[in-house]
């Protein structure tokens, strides 16, 4: 039976990686994603039952097959696009925007194409879902009335028509693996990723960062995952075979 | 009669730890510095058959000769061949090429791996993906960040002073390592630890496996036949039994 578990495994171990291919896959286009990676390890192994010299028993020992050990995020740089929007920003280097979360926490993107939102009480840049972009004093950033240029400089400084602004707060993690990620490409600080540290990362305006998704890596981790997947199952089915032989013998 | 029976069912029971074997090995083809099993199959040993009053006695000697009497599986051995190294250009992925282990620390003591997919800690120092500490001359290797470089003895060097090694062991006997789950092996029989003087370090590579799917797609039809074989052979004997007990001698 425990061919049949290590086997089952083997199959359930595959499929995760397939939906992290896949997953990866559909956000080749979108901007700022990190793509992400499966890494496997063996499971515990235990004695064999019953082993006919007991004095090697310890020499005896099987594995029950396969577990993910961890699924990690690879935060290598995305290609630079130029799109030419005054509002779409280019981390070029490790680090993160700063923006507010809608439960009033705090988050960190890189995703950098902002817009304007006007409400109530005044303008203020967000991201495309709407979340404030925050400054280094965490507050959100008002833009004023009839502005018709924004400039960014490369160290984060805001410039409304010239005038100085808020500087944007961008901030970098020791182990940018540990944060959380929330969807739509924000993350949030953890116990493992360590508190965010001033980057000195340089700000390139009217530039968007791609997915850092390859396809072609992504093309052959598939076809890996597929060979492994039907190794697999042809281990089940021959299990299959021998345990009815095993029945079939009267 | 009776005898075959056992003995044909010690072959079944010793192509099931077969498949056991096997299967983890096809589960793993895809984990990072995962070494293949394989058992290895020895013979109890043989029984001398010697003939009981038999009253045409010719020989000299009652005894007939040696019987086997089956196979029981001996050593599930480890193979430590070199996998292939694959580059993946993240600067906390290292691969060993030639003989040596990371050693690792755990709080049940050293473990030793060639899962070298590593990653950077909170406190900047390097980890496993279980969050286990990497060792290095004196402890936690410190890195800080992602732009440190190792070359292929193992020196850490961060902004350009070198500031720690990888503690890159081997030993005399590698049989004696024993498997633990989550890549990491434990020095089972207590061997010395020595430096490992063949290993290069390379970073931004990992060690696949070294399962090659040919051989295992092979030995599972091996195994699945010389299983049904066993098989065949108790029904056999089944049959002539039923027939020893049913037929012969019917009034």
């Amino acid at each position: 039976m425990q061919t049949l578990y290590a086997a089952g495994l083997g199959i359930k171990m595959q499929q995760h990686r397939v939906s992290t291919i896949a997953n990866n896959i559909a956000n080749i286009n979108t901007t700022g994603f990190k793509s992400q990676r499966v890494s496997f390890k063996d499971a515990l192994y235990t004695r064999l039952i019953n082993p006919a010299n007991t004095a090697s028993a310890e020499n005896l020992r099987q594995g029950a097959g396969v577990l993910i050990a961890s699924t990690s995020r690879d935060f290598t740089l995305g290609n630079p696009q130029n799109t030419g929007n005054s509002l779409d920003l280019y981390i070029d280097g490790n680090g993160f925007f700063t923006i507010k979360d809608n439960g009033g926490g705090i988050m960190y993107t890189r995703g950098g194409c902002f817009g304007i939102s006007s409400e109530a009480d005044g303008r203020y840049l967000v991201t495309a879902q709407g979340n404030y972009l925050l400054d280094t004093d965490n507050n959100r950033i008002s833009v004023p009335a009839n502005t018709e240029q924004i400039t960014v400089s490369p160290e984060g400084l805001v410039a409304f028509d010239g005038a100085e602004g808020a500087t944007l707060q961008i901030v970098d993690f020791v182990n940018k693996e540990g944060l959380t990620a929330r969807g739509n490409g924000c993350y949030t600080e953890t116990d493992v990723s360590g508190p965010p540290v001033k980057s000195s990362a340089r700000i390139a305006q009217g530039v968007m960062e791609s997915s850092n998704v390859d396809l072609a890596v992504e093309l052959s981790m598939l076809v890996r995952a597929q060979r492994a997947f039907s190794l697999a199952g042809r281990a089940v089915s021959v299990w299959d075979q021998m345990a009815s032989n095993a029945n079939n013998i009267r | 009669m009776l005898r075959s029976f056992y003995i044909a069912g010690t072959g079944m029971l010793a192509q099931r730890a077969r498949m056991n074997v096997l299967t983890n090995n096809i589960t793993n083809i895809d984990t990072t510095g995962y070494k293949k099993d394989t058992i290895i199959s020895r013979s109890f040993a043989d029984l001398l058959i010697k003939n009981l009053n038999d009253p045409y006695l010719l020989k000299k000697s009652a005894f007939i000769g040696p019987q086997n009497t089956g196979i029981h599986v001996d050593v599930i051995s480890t193979l430590f061949s070199q996998g292939d190294l694959e580059e993946t250009r993240r600067s906390t992925d290292l691969a060993l090429e030639g003989q040596g282990f990371f050693t690792i620390q755990t709080p049940e003591g050293n473990r030793y791996t060639r899962d070298g997919s590593f990653s950077i800690g909170y406190d900047g120092c390097l980890i496993t993906g279980d969050g286990y500490y990497v060792s290095g001359r004196n402890g936690r290797i410190y890195v800080g960040d992602e732009s440190f470089v190792v070359d292929t003895l193992g020196n850490v060097t961060v902004n350009g002073q070198t500031v720690d090694s990888f503690s890159i062991v081997t030993f005399d006997d590698l049989s004696g390592l024993r498997k633990t789950g989550g890549n990491l092996y434990l020095n089972y029989a207590n061997q010395p630890v020595r430096q490992a003087e063949n290993a290069k370090v390379m970073q931004g590579y990992l060690e696949g496996s070294n399962v090659n799917m040919a051989d295992e797609v092979i030995s599972m039809v091996e195994i699945n036949r010389a299983y049904e074989l066993n098989q065949r052979v108790l029904r056999i004997i089944d049959e002539s039994l039923a027939k020893s007990v049913n037929e012969v001698g019917r009034v």
